[in-house]
């Protein structure tokens, strides 16, 4: 008696918790895995939200049973809030949407220059989706046509704009990824101003978001297009090129970059930096905050396209110099542009309170205007370490 | 008083999860900012004076509970009725706990499923092992405690190789004075979890080697203290200290970021077995005190009816302390350390102490 009272006992522990109360098979859910935030016109509906969702049986193209459509479906609605759209997007979407996969999140241009300020709030929040996820503007345009694209290389939009970004960093450094709970400690930060990667597409076109994309060898893509500068939570202006580069470089998030200089007329020497360092040090001399940024580059010649007895190391050494001074000018400018901005995206406010915190305290409050007159210095140290497989170039008669 | 012994490593364990228990997922201090990691690191300390007193105690009667020698110190009227607040007072703090663990696994991954059911559920559980009684729990713990070691150890690990150690978090170190840090102190700080040790009081007459109690428990209480430090420290230096200030589960938080090579991530789970272990073992624990307590002061015979009530009692008030989680942890932070847990840790131990001294040195003069 008492054995088979126990054995009932267990069969009925084992059906209350092997967790089949609640689950749910991979084919009655739809798993988002990116999320796109634009601005709508209508301003009783702020947000237009597109998700992003995989199609299971898209994806498996190279199976032989043969697969169904395109591997990721968009959905747009409009919404007064995040959350609402969330559960709005019910009305077309036809199986149970999940975002705990939400791998990325994409803000249009428009929304991001009205500010971003509670935008992260539903995310932080939310119980299911994490903050660990990397954050973009779409740039001149919005996020909804963003995602939209074809991707010819990578599976969906979403790898291709993450693998993009990331190989971006890793190679030359134009941006860095930002995730979200970053974001959100700038945006809460006094000392730190917010930063974000711009995402466009290379060739914006209707092809791109139809399958016959694929059918092109130099199809519209996503690229990765300049640093977007924000003050206060609003989008002020867009950095290019070296002006983005330098950011990358004073924040020693850029792994290895190519710098060019020049040489002579119309003709160049490019270092690929290996190592990049950099520290950031604002001190207050005579009652008035100082900028200092140390950068220490190591690096090697690469490529020459003048004539230079690159086997002297005197020659190295002037090289060096150039390169130092060069560098200089680029991070000088990117500082300036700044400063007239107002937008410490470099952290240096951050920086003085650490080492400073009775100065800062009294002086937060107008830290943007200090920041735009305080006076800057730089101390650039390259090192080239070698001239690659060979000494001098090649002599062309 | 009766047979049943734990030996000095067992109680070490005990102590040394009960001390770890809910600090470590609520993370204590954190209105001192960047300094929060300094709150358990001076708590540690009162936490080793107070246990001294609780000690000194003890040691004038070792073979008897708080409720027990309440009574033989402060008479029969008074002693009593001091230790029926205590039993109450542990069956309270019992519901307390269950209802912080209820609610960090409902915000985390069961929010589809009740908080009656997972309370059912622990409740089950604690029944059991207060059932099997206080050998059997002590020799689970010494189980949980490899556990705990070991996925402390592997999380931290992870946080370190993945680079989330952001140093510059801590600074700039006592930027704001001590203020903040005395307010975090007092009364918070030195009652949880270091005060909470009173439930120890209850349980040390089990101990086989009595002259070990004081060793033991202080060095269940350094070493308990210096893992909060370190804790503490790592919170704030993967989250940042706002982030940790806004966050209901700063531990949960931080775990989530951890992403290595887009492979090791999601570890949640790991949290949350930490979590559910260090939380079956604290309300155990003041499961435990209150059941000695009661069969004790009314000189009850042990019984399984006893257990099964103050465990009904236990589940019915973790879900109706608090409407929401918010006024839940509001009366957790401003109410319970003033009325509750200043006069049963500290205030009553004490004027015991020297009620008991005083009477010592009274005695030889009427005699």
């Amino acid at each position: 008696m008492k054995t088979y009272l126990l054995l009932i006992w267990i069969a009925a522990i084992c059906l209350c918790v092997s967790g089949c109360s609640n689950y749910r098979e991979l084919n009655q859910i739809g798993v988002i895995i990116g999320l796109g935030i634009d601005e709508n016109k209508n301003s009783e509906e702020p947000y237009k939200v597109t998700y992003q969702i995989i199609n299971p049986s898209g994806l498996s193209q190279g199976s032989s049973s043969g697969g169904q459509g395109l591997p990721v479906i968009n959905y747009t609605v409009t919404a007064k809030s995040l959350v609402e759209a969330l559960k709005k997007a019910s009305v077309v979407i036809p199986r149970e949407h999940i975002t705990s996969h939400l791998s990325l999140i994409v803000v249009g241009e428009k929304l991001a220059r009205n500010g971003l300020s509670l935008l992260f709030d539903a995310l932080d929040r939310g119980k299911q989706a994490r903050t660990s996820i990397p954050v973009f503007i779409a740039r001149d345009g919005t996020a909804e046509k963003l995602l939209g694209v074809i991707e010819p290389f990578e599976v969906t939009p979403v790898k291709s704009i993450l693998s993009t970004t990331q190989n971006n960093q890793k190679m030359y450094g134009i941006v860095s990824n930002v995730q979200a709970y970053e974001v959100i400690s700038m945006l809460l930060s006094e000392g730190k101003d917010l930063s974000l990667p711009g995402i466009n597409i290379n060739k914006p076109s209707q092809q791109s978001e139809e399958a016959g994309n694929l059918e092109n060898t130099s199809p519209s893509a996503m690229q990765v297009k300049g640093l977007a500068m924000f003050r206060k939570g609003k989008l002020v202006r867009w950095l290019d090129g070296d002006e983005a580069r330098s950011v990358q470089l004073v924040t020693s998030e850029v792994k290895s970059t190519a710098l060019v200089f020049p040489c002579n007329i119309n003709e160049n020497i490019t270092v690929t930096a290996t190592g990049i360092k950099s520290e950031i040090n604002t001190k207050i001399r005579r009652g008035q905050p100082f900028i200092h940024t140390d950068l220490n580059v190591m690096g090697e010649i690469t490529e020459t396209s003048c004539q230079k007895d690159l086997s002297n190391p005197k020659v190295l050494k002037e090289l060096e110099k150039e390169v130092q001074n060069e560098l200089q000018k680029e991070i000088t400018k990117t500082i300036s542009i700044a400063q007239k901005e107002k937008a410490d995206i470099f952290g240096f406010g951050d920086s003085l309170s650490r080492t400073n915190p009775s100065y800062w305290r009294q002086h937060k409050q107008n830290w943007e205007s200090l920041f735009s007159s305080a006076k800057v210095s730089m101390n650039v140290n390259v090192t080239i370490v070698n001239t690659g497989m060979r000494t001098n170039p090649y002599e062309v008669n | 008083m009766t047979k049943i012994k734990i030996d000095g490593f067992q109680l070490f364990c005990m102590m040394f999860i009960f001390i770890l228990g809910s600090t470590l997922l609520l993370d204590i201090g954190k209105a001192a900012k960047q300094d929060a990691w300094i709150v358990p690191f001076l708590a540690t300390i009162f936490g080793c004076a107070l246990y001294l007193v609780y000690i000194s105690l003890y040691k004038r009667y070792p073979n008897m509970p708080l409720t027990g020698y309440l009574i033989k110190i402060w008479g029969k009227y008074v002693g009593s009725a001091i230790s029926f607040c205590y039993i109450i007072y542990f069956v309270y703090i019992a519901s307390r706990v269950l209802r912080d663990f209820e609610e960090l696994l409902i915000s985390s991954s069961y929010y589809v499923t009740s908080i009656i059911t997972l309370g059912i559920c622990m409740t089950f559980v604690l029944i059991y092992s207060i059932h099997l009684g206080i050998e059997a729990f002590a020799r689970v713990t010494c189980l949980c405690f490899v556990v705990i070691l070991l996925t402390l150890f592997i999380l931290n690990v992870l946080y370190v190789v993945g680079g989330y150690i952001k140093v510059e978090n801590l600074q700039p170190v006592l930027a704001n004075g001590w203020g903040n840090i005395g307010k975090e102190l007092v009364p918070l700080g030195i009652t949880v979890p270091f005060g909470e040790l009173i439930t120890f009081t209850m349980l040390l007459p089990y101990l086989n080697k009595k002259s070990q109690a004081a060793t033991i428990g202080l060095s269940a209480i350094i070493i308990g203290g210096i893992v909060l430090t370190i804790n503490s420290i790592i919170l704030l230096c993967v989250l940042g200290p706002e982030t940790v200030l806004r966050s209901s589960f700063p531990a949960l938080t931080a775990v989530s970021y951890i992403n290595i090579a887009s492979f090791i991530q999601r570890l949640d789970t790991f949290i949350l077995i930490l979590m559910v272990i260090l939380g079956f073992v604290k309300i155990s624990i003041y499961f435990f005190c209150a059941v000695i307590g009661a069969t004790d002061l009314f000189r009850m015979k042990p019984s399984v009816t006893n257990i099964y009530l103050i465990g009904g009692v236990i589940f019915f008030s973790s879900l109706m302390i608090a409407p929401s989680y918010q006024a839940h942890i509001n009366e957790g932070l401003k109410v319970v350390p003033y009325l509750l847990h200043l006069p049963f840790h500290i205030a009553i131990p004490i004027l015991l102490l020297i009620t008991a001294y005083i009477k010592q040195k009274i005695k030889p003069t009427l005699s």
